[in-house]
């Protein structure tokens, strides 16, 4: 039977119906000129190429080529942006991202990969502002409204995160990940007793959420339980074998009690899953030292770790952590000093003024500088030699 | 029929009862009246009888003809003007002046002519006649006296020709004889006259002149033989070759003559002669020699003569004439041969390289094949012409032309489609149109067509309607109106077409749709003035009667086509739209036409009854508004009513119910509540309706209008809850909690649904974290237990909520409404195995408060009568922690004991909670030792300080006692710290032993002894530290246990035996919170066009909220058992 409202709407002779539409606006993605079929052609070769473990150099050149021959091709820079985020270039990967993000504005997964590439950068701030642009225009981006809440809370901008995370939830009650980051707003507000029941209020609404248990287990640690800290960390990684974050807690906590080995088979398993994940290789390369170190047999797993903060070095030059804990490696178990020395001296360039380590660098590089040997004595100026023939000559002319 | 009518109407109200319906509407909503009734009121309207068909006059349109003017002279003799014209004033007085002067002049030469005659007389008479000037004088003389006999001769004629004509006599004659006597003596006396050419020259012309062709012939002989180099050869040629041509049809002579004169180029004969010998050779059967002579006439004529000499207007106008006649000639030489097409004619003159002269020849071509009634040939080599000069400012009139030859060709199709092309070219906008400077000959040009379109139509349509069986002459004329309409529909006469055009669909073709649609827009497009003087008023009317019985017709064909298809939905049909319109149209125009109502109700029937419900609302809704007080109007109402019950549209039954509470005929008691009634439930159906569609938040607000305007309906309470279910999947908080107020409020405490809204609101907003306004409503569910609210009381979440208040008061922080919640429970609920939690839930709300005495009191008073041992140990533990907070250290002393003793006692008995607790208890007791450890003092007086170091030491062990007394109580957490705080202690103990000061006034003999005493004894304390570490910590690591306590332990033994235990000093690895997610996959290929929008979220799946009885219960509240 066919619906009456819209002949009574067309009738100019009738008092109107009352059948209203309910439809809303349509985010509509940028007009953009047909892309250069070179410019794909490259960019879905650079695809297949990140796809091989072993070719992400060549993704990266193709795709850097696609988007030199197609400046509005943003899928590209997006491409380039997540392989260069994988490799460690974050600086690269941001301004590869940022670019594709201006190009299209709709897309979300730009904005979360954007947003993600900022957080690891520990620009907190500039991920929440970028987020919060796009959560503004796209109010139905829940994927991107909760890493919003994430970057606000990381930014230290707790209340205007519990405001997103309502949103989230306004628009989707009951998501365990949003009330975990909702739990972790309030235990970072100190309140924690509401930060427990939003946690088992996640873990209720979804018990295989991994966020859930992370946040499970940060309210756990904050009250001394780490026993429940640690338990919900393994859940979450039961939960979710990809995060990584519950992994590395585990990983620390391990590290921390000194269970080395345990530790380190921690940091293997997040290795295996994301090979390049930077805070894994620090960990493992910790875990190592410790264990080497601990043992009359652990050279090798020593220059292992050694080994593993020098590919991180070479693929994050600026990775303070690697320099910070490569230097003490060298000064504290290989005993090379003037290899350290110049490790510590550029943490110091790089860290944060605020950085907690940076008084313990300091400490070191001092203390290798007064332990270092003189340097040698500087040979004092010798007197140039005179010109053949143009000395004095007091047998020939000279006089007498 | 107006009897029948109320008749009808009579018998719809009188139906009551039975139109009751099976559905959900079925009280409200009346049925169908009578079917039989309704089928022959619907048989009797769609029946509308059309009006007569106008008769059109069958005009003869005259067959086309060339131009007429194509011999004529394109400049008429008159010289080409360029540049600015004289203006006709200043030309008036100048022509004025000019004739007065040459008048003048006339007079002047005529007087001297006289005198000049009177002189030569003179002299010829009184000269010898040898004189040597004799001839001469002769020959002027005759040339003067023919000059005046010819002036003579004009003025005879005038004056003859000014008598009537039965008064004219014989026509006046020119006299030569005086001339050719004096010539004729020059040429018989003076033979050595050294002009004796001349003088056989003038005497020929004269005898020519005089129809004395031999005499003639004879003088122009002996020029030609006599004087081979006069300058009279190529004249005498010439009239000698005009001569044979005219008089005896000698062409081949007269053309030996045309080509001796064609050996004069410079004479201006040339022209003619080339012309002439044309002609010869055309005659002589030369055709493509004649045809070449005739293109280099056109040639010479073009190029102002040979070697364009041609100077004065005369020598112009006779090239010009020259020229005329060329084409002329050329045109019959070319048609000479009927197998010979306008692109032959072209192909020759391309061949001939006078391609250029194309335009002219082949316009003439065509006019002349016009002329000969070759209408294929004409179009072609309009077609021709069309191609060559496609923006020749006549372009339009050759389209018209070509358009006439299939006119009269009754080649019909081609006839339209040359039309399309003259409208879509040679219109105003056309193509053509665009590339002429002169917009008025565009304008004019449009005009033209318009006129001649409408003429060929018309013809057309009263041709056929004389020729009465033709269809195709009937079809041709609709697509004559079509194309008519197409470009001129805005003419104020297009109505008239419309008007015809609908005539020859409907009588003839039976296009009975099309008929309507031209009828109606006849009707629409009439001029108002027009409409008000007959025929058009009448013509107007016939215009919509016929259109609706065409429709009728058409509409007849579809219902009989859907009669086997019953049970299938009918949509509303173009047809159905069509009649509405007109049947629209028709109210507008003649709104007081008695049988509108009834028309309107029973086409509205038809229609119904068709299930075109579209259709029939539409109908109906023009009848209740327009005529309200017709009887007919309350039927029409309820079966718009009925209408949308049937096409489920509830927005619109609520929206005419409300309408009709104040419709004529709606006025009874009992129509009122029944229209009430079809309006809540249509508010209820748009929520469930709105719902189902996803539309939750219109779904929302359909339920809580509801609720608000009929709270008395039984269904109220219901549409409060559903209002919070769609609320929720909308996402909208604000009418959510709306709904659940209205819900938990005093106007539906009483019902049902009333603690299922609350609930729902509780949990849903505990669901998005807002834990404050959950708790409102769970307390709501709490305070409304009692006789009073049975429904509350009997509440299956009832505890639930109550115990979901306190913890969500807790939660937030809100002590006094924790604690008053808490006592609620524990009041309405003191059974309940939640009441243990929620004491502890309370006593948190108190300490967390700072009420540590309310708090004490609450665990002694829950101690003294809770049974579950777990929760007593617990309980203990709670009574210890506030008791040491609030200062009374001997009562925190024996609860703790109290705890370890069931721990120690009953330890099989308990679960994991409760010996945790019991361990916990055990480590707070050896928190106590260590607290009198540090009590004393190793620092003052030197001769107590070894009891005081021996205290020190009791207490030590006392202290390792208890710990280690904790770790047999085998927790692991507990085990962990109390093996740190082993290690911890004697740690402390030796440094606080080498950090003591020695005694004041001792000798530094006597500091060293001191010293190396206290070293003595330090450092097994520090051995038995680092011991305690190593052995704890590798207890740890055994038993799995990695926590703070094993991390401190590692660090201490780091920092007590680096080289056995190096310490940690790398960073980089803090336990976090953050995930580092995993950037996004790769994008495959470009996605340029693709949505990137989110799709919306998907939401909770709700209760269904269609039974209004009691809809089923949302999930259980995250925090029965969310307690942490």
């Amino acid at each position: 039977v066919r619906r009456v409202a819209s002949a009574l709407l067309a009738s100019g002779l009738l008092l109107g119906g009352c059948a209203h539409s309910q439809s809303g606006p349509v985010a509509a993605s940028k007009a953009l000129a047909p892309a250069n079929p070179v410019a794909v052609a490259k960019m879905v070769q650079g695809v297949v190429a990140a796809k091989d473990p072993n070719g992400t150099e060549q993704a990266i050149q193709l795709l850097r080529e696609a988007v030199a021959l197609d400046g509005y091709l943003w899928e590209a820079r997006y491409d380039l942006g997540v392989v260069l985020a994988r490799a460690g270039d974050l600086a690269g990967a941001e301004s590869a991202l940022a670019t594709a993000a201006k190009a299209e504005e709709g897309a979300e997964d730009v904005a979360l990969a954007l947003a993600e590439v900022r957080q690891r950068r520990e620009e907190h701030k500039a991920a929440a502002e970028g987020l919060g642009d796009f959560v503004e225009s796209h109010p139905a981006a829940l994927a991107a409204r909760t890493l919003y809440v994430a970057c606000l809370r990381d930014s230290g901008q707790v209340d205007k995160a519990i405001t997103q995370a309502r949103e989230v939830l306004v628009r989707k009650p009951g998501d365990a990940s949003a009330l975990a980051e909702l739990a972790l707003c309030h235990l970072s507000k100190g309140e924690r007793d509401e930060a427990s029941l939003l946690a088992k209020q996640a873990l209720d609404s979804d018990a295989h959420s991994a966020v859930a248990e992370r946040a499970t287990g940060m309210i756990a640690l904050s009250r001394g339980d780490d026993a429940t800290a640690f338990l919900a960390f393994v859940k979450a990684t039961q939960a979710d074998p990809k995060d990584t974050t519950a992994r590395l807690n585990m990983g620390s906590v391990l590290l921390r009690a000194g269970a080395y080995a345990k530790a380190a088979e921690q940091f293997r398993a997040i290795l295996q899953v994301l090979p390049d994940d930077n805070d894994a290789m620090l960990g493992l390369a910790a875990a190592l030292k410790g264990e080497g170190a601990q043992s009359k047999e652990g050279s090798s797993k020593v220059q292992e770790a050694r080994t593993i903060l020098e590919k991180l070095l070479a693929r994050s030059p600026h990775n303070v952590g690697a320099l910070f804990n490569l230097g003490v490696l060298y000064a504290d178990v290989l005993k090379r000093p003037a290899d350290a020395q110049p490790l510590f001296q550029r943490f110091l360039e790089d860290a944060p003024t605020d950085h907690p380590a940076r008084a313990e660098a300091s400490r070191y590089a001092a203390s290798i500088a007064a332990s270092a040997p003189p340097p040698p004595p500087v040979a004092p100026p010798q007197p140039a030699p005179s010109p053949a023939g143009a000395a004095p000559h007091a047998a020939a002319g000279g006089k007498s | 029929m107006r009897r029948a009518a109320t008749l009808r109407f009579a018998a719809f109200a009188l139906l009551g009862n039975a139109w009751m319906l099976s559905s959900d509407l079925a009280r409200a909503v009346p049925a169908t009246p009578p079917p039989t009734q309704v089928e022959a009121a619907a048989a009797e309207t769609s029946q509308m009888k059309p009006a007569s068909e106008r008769t059109m006059v069958e005009v003869k349109v005259a067959k086309p003809v060339g131009s007429g003017n194509a011999t004529e002279s394109t400049t008429k003799g008159r010289p080409v003007i360029h540049g600015e014209r004289i203006p006709e004033a200043l030309r008036g007085q100048m022509k004025a002046m000019m004739d007065t002067r040459i008048d003048h002049d006339l007079e002047a030469i005529r007087g001297l002519r006289a005198e000049a005659i009177g002189l030569l007389t003179q002299f010829i008479a009184e000269t010898p006649r040898d004189a040597r000037e004799m001839p001469e004088a002769m020959m002027r003389l005759g040339e003067l006296r023919w000059e005046v006999e010819r002036d003579g001769f004009l003025a005879r004629f005038k004056a003859w020709e000014a008598r009537p004509v039965d008064l004219r006599g014989p026509a006046p004659e020119l006299d030569f004889k005086p001339s050719r006597d004096l010539f004729a003596k020059v040429l018989n006396d003076y033979p050595w006259f050294s002009e004796y050419d001349l003088a056989l020259y003038a005497d020929g012309f004269l005898a020519t002149q005089q129809g004395k062709q031999d005499e003639a012939l004879a003088r122009f002989e002996r020029i030609l033989k006599e004087y081979p180099g006069s300058r009279f050869t190529a004249d005498a040629h010439m009239i000698k070759a005009e001569t044979l041509l005219a008089d005896k049809y000698d062409y081949p002579g007269a053309l030996s003559e045309y080509e001796a004169v064609l050996k004069f180029p410079g004479t201006d004969l040339y022209g003619l002669a080339l012309f002439k010998s044309a002609w010869c050779l055309w005659r002589l059967g030369n055709t493509d020699e004649a045809a070449k002579r005739f293109v280099s006439v056109f040639a010479l004529s073009e190029a102002g003569g040979v070697n364009g000499q041609s100077k004065n207007v005369r020598d112009r106008k006779q090239l010009d004439e020259l020229q005329a006649e060329a084409l002329k000639y050329l045109v019959e030489v070319l048609t000479e041969d009927e197998k010979n097409t306008a692109a032959d004619a072209y192909a020759f003159l391309k061949k001939m390289g006078s391609d250029r002269f194309a335009g002219k020849v082949v316009k003439a071509l065509a006019e002349t094949y016009y002329d000969q009634s070759h209408y294929e040939r004409g179009i072609e080599a309009y077609e021709l012409l069309l191609k060559l000069d496609p923006t020749n400012r006549d372009a339009g009139d050759w389209m018209l032309q070509i358009a006439s030859g299939y006119f009269t060709l009754e080649d019909y199709a081609r006839l339209k489609a040359t039309y399309d092309r003259a409208l879509t070219g040679y219109t105003t906008g056309g193509a053509w149109a665009r590339t002429q400077a002169d917009p008025a000959n565009v304008a004019a040009t449009t005009q033209r067509i318009e006129q001649q379109l409408r003429e060929h139509a018309l013809a057309l349509h009263g041709k056929a309607q004389h020729d009465k069986t033709s269809r195709a002459e009937f079809e041709a004329t609709v697509a004559l109106y079509d194309e008519y309409l197409s470009r001129f529909s805005g003419e104020p006469t297009a109505f008239e077409i419309q008007y015809f055009e609908g005539e020859v669909d409907f009588y003839h073709l039976g296009n009975m749709t099309d008929a309507a649609t031209h009828y109606e827009a006849a009707a629409r497009a009439m001029p108002p003035e027009k409409a008000k003087q007959e025929p058009w008023a009448s013509q107007r009317k016939d215009s919509l009667r016929n259109a609706l019985a065409a429709i009728g017709r058409v509409r007849a064909d579809e219902f009989a086509a859907r009669k086997g298809k019953t049970g299938a939905t009918v949509g509303e049909t173009a047809t159905d739209k069509k009649f509405a319109e007109v049947l629209t149209l028709y109210a507008e125009l003649y709104p007081d036409a008695p049988d509108l109502p009834e028309l309107f109700f029973r086409q509205g029937k038809l229609y119904y009854d068709y299930k075109v419900y579209d259709s029939a609302v539409k109908l109906w809704g023009s009848l209740i508004e327009k005529f309200p007080s017709s009887p007919f109007a309350p039927p029409a109402g309820e079966l718009v009513l009925d209408s949308f019950n049937k096409a489920n549209d509830y927005d619109n039954i609520e929206t005419w119910a409300r309408r009709l509470k104040t419709a004529h005929g709606f006025e009874s008691a009992a129509q009122q509540a029944r229209l009430d009634a079809l309006i809540v439930q249509a508010v209820f159906k748009q929520g469930e309706q709105k719902g189902t569609a996803g539309d939750h938040l219109g779904a929302a607000a359909a339920y809580l209008r509801a609720a608000k305007e009929f709270p008395k309906d039984a269904r109220a309470a219901q549409a409060c809850v559903n209002a919070e279910l769609e609320a929720q999947k909308a996402g909208d908080i604000s009418t959510l909690k709306e709904a659940a107020l209205l819900a938990t409020g005093k106007e539906y405490r009483d019902r049902p649904e009333s603690p299922i809204g609350a609930w729902t609101a509780a949990t849903t907003l505990q669901s998005m974290g807002m834990f404050a306004d959950a708790a409102e409503f769970d307390e709501v569910i709490a305070s409304l237990q009692g006789r009073e609210h049975p429904h509350y009381t009997k509440y299956e979440h009832a505890k639930d909520a109550a115990f979901n208040a306190v913890v969500l008061r807790v939660a937030t922080n809100d002590h006094d409404r924790a604690i008053a919640d808490g006592n609620r429970f524990l009041h309405d609920f003191p059974t309940a195995v939640e009441a243990d939690e929620v004491v502890f839930q309370m006593g948190k709300a108190d300490q967390n408060a700072g009420q540590d005495r309310d708090a004490m009191q609450l665990y002694q008073r829950y101690l003294a009568r809770a049974k579950n041992l777990d929760h007593r140990v617990e309980g203990y533990v709670l009574l210890a922690q506030a008791q040491i907070k609030g200062g009374d250290d001997k009562a925190a002393g024996a609860s703790l004991a109290a705890a370890v003793s069931i721990g120690k006692h009953r330890g099989k008995e308990l679960s994991a909670d409760g010996k945790y607790a019991a361990a916990h208890a055990r480590y707070m007791e050896g928190e106590r030792v260590l607290a009198r450890f540090d009590a004393i003092q190793i620092s003052g007086d030197v001769k107590a300080l070894s009891t005081r170091l021996k205290q020190k030491a009791a207490l030590l062990r006392e202290a390792a006692q208890v710990f280690l007394d904790t770790v047999s109580l085998g927790v692991a957490d507990w085990s962990t710290a109390a093996l740190y705080q082993i290690g911890h202690t004697y740690e402390s103990f030796a440094k606080s032993l080498r950090d003591a000061p020695a005694p004041a006034g001792l000798s530094d003999a006597d500091k060293e002894a001191y010293t190396s005493q206290i070293e003595t004894f330090v450092v097994p304390v520090e051995e038995r530290s680092l011991d305690a570490y190593e052995n704890g910590w590798k207890k740890a690591i055994e038993l799995g246990i990695y926590n703070q306590w094993t991390a401190k332990m590692r660090e201490a033994l780091g920092r007590l035996n680096g080289e056995l235990y190096p310490p940690m000093h790398e960073i980089g690895f803090d336990v976090r919170s953050a995930s580092t997610a995993p950037m996004p996959p790769l994008i495959d290929s470009p996605k340029r066009g693709a949505k990137t929008a989110p799709a919306p979220a998907a939401t909770v799946t709700p209760a269904p909220v269609a039974a209004p009885a009691a809809g089923p219960a949302p999930g259980p509240p995250a925090a029965k058992g969310a307690h942490p």
